[in-house]
């Protein structure tokens, strides 16, 4: 075994090679395994949460004892059943530990059919869907899972081909430097395969210290990453239930680990086979006449001469050399400074649309004013068929929320629509009454008139960018009464007038109710100066709540208006008091939207995109910077006798200095310029997508054209520094060795 | 008249027990025009000689003068100038950059120097190689005569005070190195070049106007030929 010979004599004795190759590997698994851990934790951590809503795939409720003993018997595909007694009846949890699709076409059916059976109501069963789709129990389970980890899949691929190239790069250098001693091994007698062999060899006694080596540092990363989650302030800041975080626990998978490792270690030996392959493709003489700077073909550099002069046409015919490996590696940092530079601005303005269609309230512009709680309020006066909430009668439950304690900015507002009395049809009015906090801010600190004056006077001010449509003093509105009618005062109605009534429904009963429309005086004690936020033809009264409320009921009628309160938390740390506060006996709420929370779970999806994304960012440019400092150090390392030759006719060493850090501002100005073009290019897309097709205007204001300038040319300098350290190191070790032992240097 | 002086010229490579003296108290001079040969066994410091001499390898003790200059009196920075304006170094394995042409690597140590190539010299001197026809060539498309010949061409482009040779034609067949050295003898005639010639080779040795025979780091032997003019 001369192959396993020489390949650890060669370890051994290049030691540098060795501990690049070696560092190669470890990078590379320790990607694979990290990512692989973060997945089996996610999928450990979304099991327990499944678990919290029961240990089991399906239960049937409501069962007699004796039904329930008939369901356990009837068939024992299950794995585990448990018969409980629940409100007088008994239930039974099925847990299965294989997949079903093969005994049943649809087991949810079969479930149902079960409920149905016993209990007579079909939906007399509860699914545990998430732990189903986990488990993958079902066909329909697998389909979603499938659908669930594709991406996942997508970023294996895309990572198992990175990772074979940050392999390949590495051990591609390492056989370059040995093309002679292949040419004379092969003189001696040794076979292709057996030259092939020794780098197989290699590989193999590499991979026995990088795979282990990656693997542990892969996972003790993802540990690291885990408990920094973990160490979040999850319930308090993001609002999680503690009992979800509770079932938060670090797992590494075996079977992944196991994936991981034998992936690795196959790459590395395909890697190395394939490069011994491509090393004996040249006969004898040619690699014993090779020499490791040969040259066959070269692309003129007149660009980047004319920019930086001789030096910078030598940098650039030297980095073009090897032009595969130049390509890979602008590619590599190209992308990254593109994911780099594009997403944050886009993934803003996602967020902000997600948040705006999801929760309708959420202004993009101005998320400091946004609610956290939308509440909606109801008071159930004790009149015989009137079970609806009252206009008039919500100075209780608004009191009961600044009561609590645990609100600020409590914003209650009412409005209706009125028109100035003979006015033009065009124009109308819109009548609003306000909480102290909501005419603060509407009028910005500085009131025409205080707001309890305005409260005890009842009167109103005004703002539209239209003096002449309405003067101060008093004036008259048309605005609509309603009523609302019971179902017999509906029904009592004739035809006609039954065809003018609105009748709506309203939490699973039907509202009736009838118009009328009357004209009502108002006094103006003021007006708010804001120029250009009204529109034309229109005018907006504002009063108090209090005048509101001693008003309403003969200004609008005895029907709702708008009765949601939004508040924003004193405290986020109260949250779960809130809720609780919320959840329990508060009578006069009857729902409440909770908006933080919904935020807070869109803050967290976005939260784990970014992550995601900034985890391939990362990788991308880990990548870059590997082959970048491999493709550098050893490309002067290489070159070290010719290096030696030009200062021996003469080049300084400032010379030789400047002329490799051109080497690497090559790379970093090739990749910044391209990532720049595409970084815009896409940003203009993006914006023509979002305008054009997804008609969404205000979001494109996310969108900066600048941001990618800042980022790259960021990016563009620390990938610079990277390089220039890179190809320092071994100038400054070569600078300890005498040019003439370095003229004296072998290939 | 002395263009190249060489006093007490020593040369030590490692210490203790492994300490070898390549060169022990050289001394000799070189007058302006001559071609001088240097021959001697492996081993006996030739090429550590032409080294120093160049001013690639600093001597360990010992003076080298260039046209009454002291050349390691100078710092590194001063020396590259001095290598690339007054010395003209060929190799035995031409030592060409392998991404530059055949014209580019000839002008090289001027374009180093910050000064534009006269393209009327560049044809000279490309004609005068015989390169005329393969100018725009890599030097792994040339063959090793060529590629010496370029190597040569870099050498006397800048017309420095001295040229050295350290076996120019060991990598070469007979026909080449014919070729070669009487390229060589030709500027040594025609642009008056002092050169020095380390060699194994006695038929080009007995072309050169002097001889000095190293032997363990010493001249053993110091002739002249007759060929000079």
């Amino acid at each position: 075994m001369f192959e396993g010979l020489l390949a650890w004599r060669y370890i051994r004795t290049q030691k540098r090679h060795s501990a690049l190759t070696i560092g190669s590997i470890a990078a590379a698994l320790a990607m694979m395994a990290f990512l692989f851990t973060v997945f089996s934790t996610t999928a450990g951590c979304l099991r327990s949460l499944a678990l919290l809503n029961g240990n089991y795939h399906y239960c049937l409720t409501g069962l007699a004892k004796e039904d329930a003993a008939a369901i356990a018997a009837e068939n024992k595909d299950y794995a585990s059943c448990l018969i409980t007694e629940q409100e007088e009846a008994y239930r039974i949890e099925l847990f299965y530990d294989q997949y079903m699709g093969d005994i049943y076409d649809d087991l949810d059916a079969y479930i149902s059919g079960l409920a149905a059976q016993y209990t007579g109501d079909p939906m007399a069963y509860d699914c545990n869907t998430m732990l189903v789709d986990l488990d993958g129990i079902t066909l329909q389970a697998r389909a979603n899972a499938a659908e669930i980890f594709s991406l996942f899949y997508i970023l294996v691929i895309f990572l198992a081909v990175s990772l074979r190239l940050i392999i390949d790069t590495a051990f591609e250098v390492s056989s370059k430097e040995r093309e002679r001693q292949f040419g004379m091994l092969r003189s001696i007698g040794a076979t292709p395969r057996q030259t092939a062999g020794i780098l197989t060899a290699e590989g193999l006694f590499l991979s026995l210290l990088g795979v282990p080596l990656g693997t542990g540092a892969g996972i003790g990363l993802a540990y690291l990453a885990f408990r920094s989650v973990k160490g979040l302030p999850l319930t308090e800041t993001y609002l999680i239930p503690k009992s979800i975080v509770e079932q938060l626990h670090f797992s590494v998978s075996p079977l992944f680990i196991g994936i991981s490792m034998v992936t690795g270690l196959v790459w590395v030996l395909l890697s190395a086979y394939g490069t011994g392959m491509r090393a004996i493709r040249r006969s004898p003489m040619q690699a014993l006449t090779a020499r490791s700077d040969t040259v066959k073909k070269v692309r003129k550099a007149y660009l980047y001469g004319k920019l930086f002069g001789w030096k910078g046409s030598l940098a650039s015919l030297n980095n073009h050399r090897q032009p595969k490996r130049y390509v890979v590696t602008i590619l590599a940092l190209t992308i990254s400074m593109t994911l780099l530079a594009v997403f944050p601005g886009t993934m803003r303005a996602l967020q902000s649309q997600t948040q705006k269609e999801l929760s309708g309230y959420w202004d993009a512009a101005d998320p400091e004013h946004t609610p956290d709680l939308e509440i909606q309020l109801q008071y159930r006066e004790d009149t015989p068929g009137v079970t609806v909430p009252r206009a008039v009668c919500f100075a209780e439950p608004l009191h009961d929320l600044e009561n609590s304690g645990y609100f600020t900015d409590i914003d209650f507002t009412v409005g209706n629509r009125g028109r100035i009395e003979a006015s033009d049809p065009e124009q109308y009015v819109i009548i609003n009454y306000l909480t102290e906090y909501a005419y603060d801010q509407l009028c910005e600190g500085e009131p025409p008139v205080p707001y309890q004056e305005l409260a005890e006077s009842g009167e109103f001010v005004v703002m539209t960018d239209q003096d002449d449509l309405v003067s101060d003093g008093a004036c008259r509105l048309e605005i609509t009464r309603k009523h609302d009618l019971t179902e017999a005062g509906y029904n009592a109605l004739s035809p006609e007038e039954q065809a003018a009534c609105d009748v709506m429904s309203w939490y699973g009963e039907t509202l009736y109710q009838t118009e009328e429309v009357h004209t009502e005086g108002f006094t103006i004690a003021g007006r708010i100066q804001k120029e250009g936020v009204v529109m034309d033809h229109l005018v907006i009264l504002y009063g108090t709540i209090d005048t509101y409320l001693q008003t309403a009921e003969a200004l609008y009628g005895d029907t709702a208006v708008h009765c949601y309160a939004s508040c924003k938390l004193k405290d986020l740390s109260q949250y779960w008091e809130v809720r609780d506060y919320l959840d329990n006996g508060r009578k006069h709420m009857i729902s409440y939207t909770d908006l933080i929370s919904l935020q807070k779970i869109i803050e967290g999806i976005f939260m784990v995109l970014r992550v995601g994304i900034q985890f391939l960012t990362g990788m991308l440019a880990l990548i870059a910077a590997v082959n970048m400092i491999n493709i550098i150090s050893t490309g002067i390392l290489d070159r070290k006798r010719e290096l030696a030759a030009l200062q021996s006719i003469g080049m300084t060493k400032r010379q030789l200095c400047g002329m490799t850090v051109l080497e690497c501002l090559q790379y970093c100005l090739t990749s910044g310029v391209a990532a720049l073009f595409l970084s815009e290019a896409i940003l203009a897309g993006t914006e023509i997508f979002l305008y054009n097709v997804m008609e969404m205007p205000e979001v494109t204001g996310y969108i900066s054209y600048t941001q990618p300038v800042v980022c790259i040319g960021l990016v563009m300098t620390a990938a610079f520094f990277v390089a220039a350290a890179a190809s320092f190191l071994p100038l400054w070790q070569m600078r300890k060795e005498p040019l003439a032992e370095q003229l004296r240097a072998v290939d | 008249m002395e263009l190249l002086e060489i006093k007490d010229l020593c040369k030590t490579y490692g210490k203790g027990e492994n300490e070898v003296k390549a060169l022990d108290k050289v001394s000799f001079s070189v007058p302006k025009g001559q071609m001088t040969a240097v021959i001697g066994p492996s081993g006996s410091g030739k090429s550590t000689l032409l080294h120093i001499l160049g001013g690639v390898d600093r001597p360990t003790a010992g003076k080298v003068f260039l046209d009454g200059q002291d050349v390691y009196a100078q710092n590194d920075h001063h020396l590259a100038i001095f290598r690339r304006r007054q010395v003209g170094l060929i190799y035995q394995f031409y030592n060409l950059i392998p991404v530059l042409d055949a014209e580019e690597n000839m002008t090289l140590p001027l374009i180093m120097d910050g000064r534009k190539p006269d393209p009327k010299r560049v044809a000279e001197m490309l004609a005068l190689m015989g390169l005329t026809d393969r100018r725009h060539h890599l030097p792994s498309q040339l063959s090793g005569g060529q590629q010496q010949r370029v190597s040569i061409g870099r050498a006397l482009f800048t017309s420095p005070g001295v040229i050295l040779a350290d076996e120019p034609t060991g990598n070469l067949d007979s026909k080449n190195s014919a070729e070669i050295i009487a390229l060589l003898r030709k500027s040594n005639r025609e642009l008056e070049q002092t050169m020095l010639i380390i060699t194994h080779d006695e038929n080009i040795a007995l072309q050169c106007d002097r001889i000095l025979t190293l032997a363990d780091g010493h001249i053993v032997n110091d002739v002249l030929t007759g060929q000079g003019r």
